[in-house]
């Protein structure tokens, strides 16, 4: 469907539209978005509410279709397991332990290897390790979270779409989850695709940066993030990130 | 454990002094032992009697588990068949709705032409007194279902019973026990209304054959030990459910 090139392309959206309803009260939610995402980037959209950032990701996980316009995607990202997601809540079985649900994948796709050691590697990965056994009501939001991206690389997905994953925790466990997540996207090599409307996270996180414009939710413009990698918290300091920040403020303030 | 103990004794020196005030009330007023019988006379019928009236209330407990058991089985079942097809939805829900709102009780003689006067008349009629909260809970249960959740197994591309198996079932767990604790007490209500309408055993057999020999002493004595073989079985079913419900972080309240 690609060209194997060097360079990669595990994802293109060609014009797509989405519009919920029929006749006048139907409401456009995303219109003429269109965007290639090369193997191993690190994209994030970022925009205020009602800029339909959300079904965007939903439309790209294959769980709306869009009502115009082409999605394609990466043999190896159109496969069962090929997507990975993370919501903005961690959506776990409360039934079940911090292993179980990050095995949880393992129940439904036909997983190569052994999913149990996949599984425990993930959660020291991201920072879990002795509480496997835990169940989530016994975990903080910021713990419940890694559960979750732990969960979403079980299957080892090429793409990784998370929605606003750390909007529903403090500031000071928000920077630590972003820092934690370039180590684990640097460590895995995946994907991301990253739904936020921090503009500090965006700007952090990215490398290039997808400002839409609301109602009808639509691409503003593209930045390229200027920061060097690999970044350390320690970045939000420098001139360069302040530079960027308020590029990026004013961008969104005129969208 | 020290708590637990302190309880105990609380609630035995509640129910003592509930037999005392019972036997003083008796004795203070001269009631009749035609219309309150004293505890000792109570306790008494209740020894002479036992053989009878622990065999009569292991069949009642039987019929009443029977049916209760059957109502959990189909009532599941069919929350599944409503919650996973439109159609089953339309037409079952109605008709439970119908049968449900009718005073079941007049059911009791058309389930006696049906299945005669032996066990199974008792049995379907505990089993129509208990079944339908199990099924509206079973269905809620299976329903309210965190949307994302359903989102990310489709993602994965489950199928309908990979995702009924591994999230809406589990889920349904605590709104299937919490319903079966209001079902199990309505189980036993249902045997022994089977049992008056028409009988040859079981604890409401000997009640109305006590009652018609004016030996109010026994009904006493057959009513107090179904009353406590009832709270047994209901604290049995509760602590079973403790048990399973030690994962979930909320318990759920059933609607009647």
């Amino acid at each position: 469907m690609f060209d194997q090139g060097p360079i990669r392309t595990v994802l293109r959206l060609d014009g797509v539209a989405k519009r919920f309803g029929e006749g006048p009260g139907a409401t456009t939610a995303v219109i003429d978005f269109s965007l290639d995402v090369t193997e191993g980037e690190f994209v994030c959209i970022l925009g205020a509410s009602g800029c339909g950032k959300s079904t965007l990701l939903k439309l790209i996980a294959n769980l709306l279709l869009p009502s115009a316009g082409t999605i394609e995607r990466a043999e190896h990202v159109a496969r069962r397991g090929g997507i990975g997601m993370v919501f903005q809540r961690p959506v776990l079985l409360p039934w079940r332990t911090v292993l179980g649900n990050v095995l949880a994948p393992a129940e439904v796709l036909d997983l190569p290897g052994w999913p149990q050691d996949t599984a425990r590697e993930l959660i020291a990965r991201v920072g879990l390790a002795g509480f496997e056994q835990a169940l989530p009501h016994q975990l903080s939001g910021g713990m419940q979270q890694r559960v979750s991206i732990a969960r979403a690389l079980l299957s080892d997905p090429k793409l990784l779409l998370m929605d606003e994953p750390f909007g529903a925790l403090d500031a000071l466990t928000r920077e630590q989850m972003n820092a934690d997540l370039l180590r684990v996207w640097s460590e895995t090599g995946k994907t991301v695709l990253l739904v936020t409307h921090s503009i500090e996270e965006a700007a952090f996180l990215s490398d290039r940066i997808v400002v839409m414009a609301p109602r009808p939710g639509r691409i503003a413009e593209i930045v390229v993030n200027p920061l060097p990698r690999p970044r350390e918290l320690a970045v939000m300091a420098s001139p360069e990130f302040a530079a960027l920040e308020g590029r990026l403020r004013e961008r969104v303030a005129h969208a | 454990m020290r708590n637990a103990f302190v309880r105990g004794a609380e609630a035995t020196l509640y129910v003592v002094a509930l037999i005392v005030l019972w036997w003083a009330v008796v004795k203070a007023f001269g009631v009749s032992p035609l219309v309150i019988p004293s505890p000792e006379r109570v306790l008494g019928a209740g020894i002479t009697n036992f053989t009878l009236l622990a065999l009569s209330t292991g069949i009642t407990l039987g019929e009443a588990l029977a049916g209760f058991a059957a109502a959990v089985v189909t009532g599941v079942l069919l929350a599944v068949a409503i919650v996973s097809s439109r159609l089953a939805s339309r037409l079952l829900l109605p008709t439970l709705v119908a049968v449900n709102s009718a005073p079941k009780v007049v059911f009791a003689p058309i389930l006696v032409i049906w299945f005669g006067l032996g066990l199974w008349s008792k049995v379907g009629m505990a089993f129509l007194l208990c079944f339908f909260p199990i099924v509206i809970n079973a269905a809620q249960g299976l329903r309210e279902v965190d949307p994302e959740l359903i989102d990310l197994y489709r993602l994965m591309q489950a199928g309908n019973w990979t995702t009924l198996r591994r999230v809406r079932f589990p889920n349904a767990i605590p709104y299937i026990l919490s319903a079966m604790k209001i079902a199990l007490p309505l189980a036993i209500i249902g045997a022994v209304i089977g049992e008056f309408v028409a009988a040859r055993a079981g604890i409401g057999y000997q009640v109305m054959l006590a009652y018609s020999n004016s030996d109010t002493e026994l009904v006493f004595a057959a009513v107090l030990l179904l009353t406590i073989a009832s709270v047994l079985a209901f604290a049995l079913l509760g602590w079973a459910e403790s048990l399973m419900l030690a994962r979930y972080p909320v318990s759920i309240e059933a609607r009647a």
